[in-house]
């Protein structure tokens, strides 16, 4: 151990001032050389015992005689002081018993190496106080058993428990701050008053990317980002002033990278002054790029609630406000300030009483979302589906204003009533005609059950034989147009009977105008259709009784009337000539004509009449048509020969049908009559007598090549009663009248061809209903 | 009394009975009947057709019912040319129908100058000679 040039001086004056006397003493002197003052022979005088035992005990220093095994044989004073023992309690007994166990070895080596060299200092050790505790003690000895005076080995201890106690809490408290510093997880720095990295931990390197000797020296201000330099000057003058305080600053790093730090910086004190400025720094790039992220995640989940068009709000615990969409703000009619932080129950007291309400705090309660619809009246009247789920702060609401869709349904749920329970048939059809419903109705009327209609085509399934070609084509048309239509139409049941329905079809479009359904209403009309049947066969006998009757005015207007009116005149006439008069006689022959030609006329009606009368009645009969026009040629047959008639008969042995005989009979004598009576004078007459079937029976026909007619002039009237076309030849007018009505009673029909100059063809068709 | 007088009448009856009793009255000088209208018309559209209208009978007797051609159809025949008609000769319908239908349509024809009943009565003739 290095000599401490702190011993008090007060010592070494006293070994210096007994030197004559104790040389041994001054032997020591070299060692304190630093103070060695200057030795004067004067001083050198005898001093008593107990002045050396005053100066010895009186010393800190303690200093005790030691025989060669080591127990005292001497110990001054001081030991009270230092150790708490009496001289009196250490002589005689081994200083080694006082010596720490663990020190006593190299004690031990410290006192025989003394008594091989004289002198040795001893390695500190510890030496156990009277009041139990362990003492530092620093120690010298010398070997001065070969000294008369003393016989023993001194030695002098002091007391450095305090020292040794003050350097260990030194290197402590520097261990301390030195791991604080060095050993900090975060980077930790000094700038000197220049603001020169002064020292740095080994974290400056992660941080900036600079080593610790590319840093040391560097003013701060080469690491800042450019725009942060006024800030972190600021802050650093802030210390300067003692203030410690932690800022945010952006550096730039050696690579070039941009770092957000924050750093606490705060002055170094020493000896009262501000000597340098200390700073941790922590990188928060992170921090700050993730606390950006949160903030642009807020404002995104802002943008992104408002951006929902169904309203939409959060409560929090105690039912205020904390989020209000748009949506609901224009919902409710208000504005969000106006809401938020309000208690919803306080707000709308009302809704206290709703099924709402109650659901809300069961989703608070037990942190479950629910669905409920409900009819509200308040903020405003409305049906409501909402969704409540619970969040860590409260409950979110959304919900939709479901009020129309409500009342569509309830609408659907009627009229969906109304087309299943309907006495009419309905039919739902998918664009393409195909059945995708049908109601009640429609399964009741038609028989089909439900089942096995689906899919199908409703004309396909219902049409029939007798179903009108026309008719189902204009339904395939309308069904095309895609217009709404109505129809009637003969379908069929699933039995085969016959169905008369109405139908009336609409189509159904979507909002964007493409075709989806078509429905279909079927009215079961067939008793209406029969009905209907039946009056037009009503209406047609009215109307011919009709055409009867202004016939019969005609007749009586003009056919009746005519021999009345004559019958009228020449009485008057015979009444005024006298009777001698050439007149008188004439007239009076010609009131018989008269009164003749009224009687036929009467009995011409009356034959007509009959005629119409039996044609409904009289029982018909198997009539083969040969043979009827081989009776009625046969009462030709001589006037025929007579005029040089050629007649072509041309009729199948096999048709017959169910008729009047007589009727046929008198039709065929009629038109041969007719031809007869109306052939060419100029050529020989022709004669084609011939039928023919046709679909709804047989076509007789009869052609001559007769004198003909200009049909221009004698079509519209050319089967009245007493019309005659032909002045210069006899008739009534009344043949042809008779034929028409007798083709009509056999429910047949009469058409004619004439050329003028080149004969005329007659067509009867005798109905279907007759075969 | 008139020059000349036309009876068109199919019925040969009646055309003796109109003749006879127009001739009772001193209705006309001469009577020409025609059982067939057509005959008439071909004895009167020379006339009009040649702008001769003196040579037209002044007073025509026309029936209505007949055959082949009817007392309209000969109206119609003479329409184009009733402006010449007109002061040259009277056109009566003389018919023995008594349908309303046939008085109406009768009113049709501007230049017909009467509807007469059948038979001719001797009040009738006499308003039509006193008219005239």
């Amino acid at each position: 151990m290095e000599p401490d040039c702190a011993l008090p001086a007060c010592i070494v004056m006293a070994v210096i001032e007994y030197d004559s006397q104790c040389s041994q003493i001054l032997e020591l002197i070299p060692k304190y050389n630093c103070l060695q003052p200057p030795v004067s022979k004067e001083f050198k005088q005898y001093y008593s015992r107990e002045f050396y035992r005053a100066i010895v005990g009186s010393t800190i220093e303690l200093i005790a005689v030691l025989d060669e095994e080591g127990t005292y044989t001497f110990v001054g004073d001081s030991v009270v002081a230092s150790l708490g023992y009496t001289p009196e309690e250490l002589l005689g007994v081994s200083a080694l018993s006082f010596i720490h166990p663990e020190d006593l070895p190299s004690v031990k080596n410290a006192l025989e190496e003394l008594l091989k060299f004289n002198t040795a200092s001893f390695p500190l050790f510890r030496f156990k106080a009277k009041q139990g505790d362990w003492r530092w003690i620093e120690c010298t000895g010398r070997n001065m058993l070969h000294n008369d005076h003393v016989r023993g080995i001194m030695v002098t201890s002091r007391d450095v428990t305090e020292a040794i106690q003050l350097a260990y809490d030194k290197d402590y408290h520097q261990a301390y701050y030195k791991s604080l510093f060095f050993e900090h997880p975060d980077t930790v720095f000094t700038l000197d008053i220049n603001g020169a990295f002064q020292q740095v931990n080994k974290h400056i390197q992660t941080l900036t990317a600079y080593s610790k000797s590319d840093i040391l020296g560097l003013p701060y201000t080469a690491l800042l980002h450019p725009d942060h330099v006024k800030i972190a000057t600021d802050a650093i003058s802030k210390v300067w002033t003692g203030e410690a305080h932690t800022v945010e600053v952006r550096i730039v790093t050696k690579l070039g990278d941009i770092k957000n730090i924050s750093v606490s910086v705060m002055p170094v004190y020493f000896r009262g002054e501000v000597q340098g400025v200390q700073g941790i720094a922590k990188d928060i790039t992170e921090a700050v790029q993730a606390q950006k992220l949160i903030r642009q995640q807020a404002q995104q989940l802002n943008s992104i609630l408002d951006s929902i068009t169904e309203p939409f709000y959060a409560l929090d615990h105690e039912w205020r406000f904390s989020f209000a969409s748009t949506s609901f703000a224009s919902f409710i009619k208000m504005d969000r300030s106006q809401i938020t932080g309000r208690v919803i129950w306080e707000l709308w007291p009302e809704l206290k009483s709703s099924k709402f309400y109650g659901v809300c705090q069961q989703v608070a309660e037990q942190q479950t979302a629910a669905y409920l619809e409900e009819a509200f009246t308040t903020p405003y009247p409305g049906y409501l589906h909402i969704s409540i789920y619970p969040t860590p702060d409260g409950v979110a609401v959304h919900f939709i204003d479901v009020t129309e869709q409500k009342n569509i349904q309830r609408e659907i749920e009627k009229l969906s009533l109304v087309a299943s329970k309907t006495v009419n048939g309905v039919i739902i059809m998918d664009a393409e005609r195909k059945i995708e419903w049908v109601n009640d109705g429609f399964c009741r009327i038609t028989g089909y059950d439900r089942e096995e209609v689906l899919g199908q085509i409703p004309s396909d399934l219902l049409q029939g034989p007798g179903t009108d070609p026309k008719v189902a084509q204009r339904i395939v048309s309308k069904y095309n147009s895609r217009k709404p239509f109505s129809e009637e139409v003969l379908n069929y049941r699933k039995s085969g009977e016959i169905l008369w329905f109405y139908i009336d079809v609409t189509p159904i479009f979507d909002q964007e105008g493409n075709l989806k359904n078509f429905i279909a209403i079927q009215t079961d009309v067939t008793e209406k259709k029969e009905a209907e049947g039946k009056l037009l066969k009503l209406a047609d006998d009215l109307y011919k009784h009709n055409l009867d009757l202004q016939q019969f005015t005609y007749i009586i207007s003009h056919n009746l009337r005519a021999p009345v009116a004559n019958a009228l005149g020449l009485i008057q006439l015979v009444n005024k000539l006298p009777k001698e008069s050439a007149n008188f006689d004439v007239a009076k022959n010609k009131l018989q004509a008269s009164i003749q030609q009224l009687d036929t006329v009467v009995k011409d009606i009356n034959k007509i009449l009959s005629l119409r009368e039996s044609g409904r009645v009289t029982q018909r009969e198997t009539v083969c048509l040969a043979r009827v026009c081989q009776e009625v040629l046969g009462q030709f047959e001589d006037e025929f020969l007579k005029a040089n008639v050629a007649v072509h008969v041309a009729i199948a042995p096999d048709h017959c049908l169910l008729s009047i005989k007589a009727y046929l009979h008198s039709i065929l004598y009629n038109l041969l009559s007719n031809s007869l009576k109306y052939k060419a004078e100029d050529r020989q007459l022709e004669i084609w007598v011939q039928t023919e079937r046709d679909k709804r029976g047989y076509v007789l026909t009869v052609r001559d090549s007769g004198s003909g007619m200009d049909m221009q002039l004698v079509q519209k009237q050319l089967f009245q009663l007493y019309k005659r076309f032909h002045p210069n030849t006899f008739g009534k007018g009344i043949g042809l009248f008779m034929v028409k009505t007798q083709v009509q009673a056999l429910g047949g029909k009469i058409d004619v061809e004439s050329t003028l100059n080149q004969g005329t063809t007659f067509k009867i068709y005798l109905g279907a209903k007759h075969v | 009394m008139f020059k000349s007088v036309y009876i068109i009448d199919d019925d040969e009856v009646s055309a003796f009975l109109t003749e006879a009793m127009l001739t009772a009255e001193d209705f006309a000088e001469s009577y020409q009947t025609f059982l067939n209208p057509c005959d008439a018309l071909q004895q009167i559209l020379p006339y009009l057709l040649e702008t001769k209208p003196d040579q037209l009978p002044e007073i025509i007797i026309l029936d209505l019912n007949m055959p082949y051609m009817n007392g309209w159809e000969f109206l119609d025949a003479l329409e184009p040319y009733a402006y010449l008609l007109e002061n040259y000769c009277l056109i009566y319908m003389l018919t023995s129908s008594v349908d309303v239908k046939d008085i109406r349509r009768a009113q049709e024809y501007d230049f017909l100058a009467g509807f007469l009943q059948k038979p001719i009565e001797e009040d009738i003739i006499r308003k039509i000679l006193n008219e005239t």
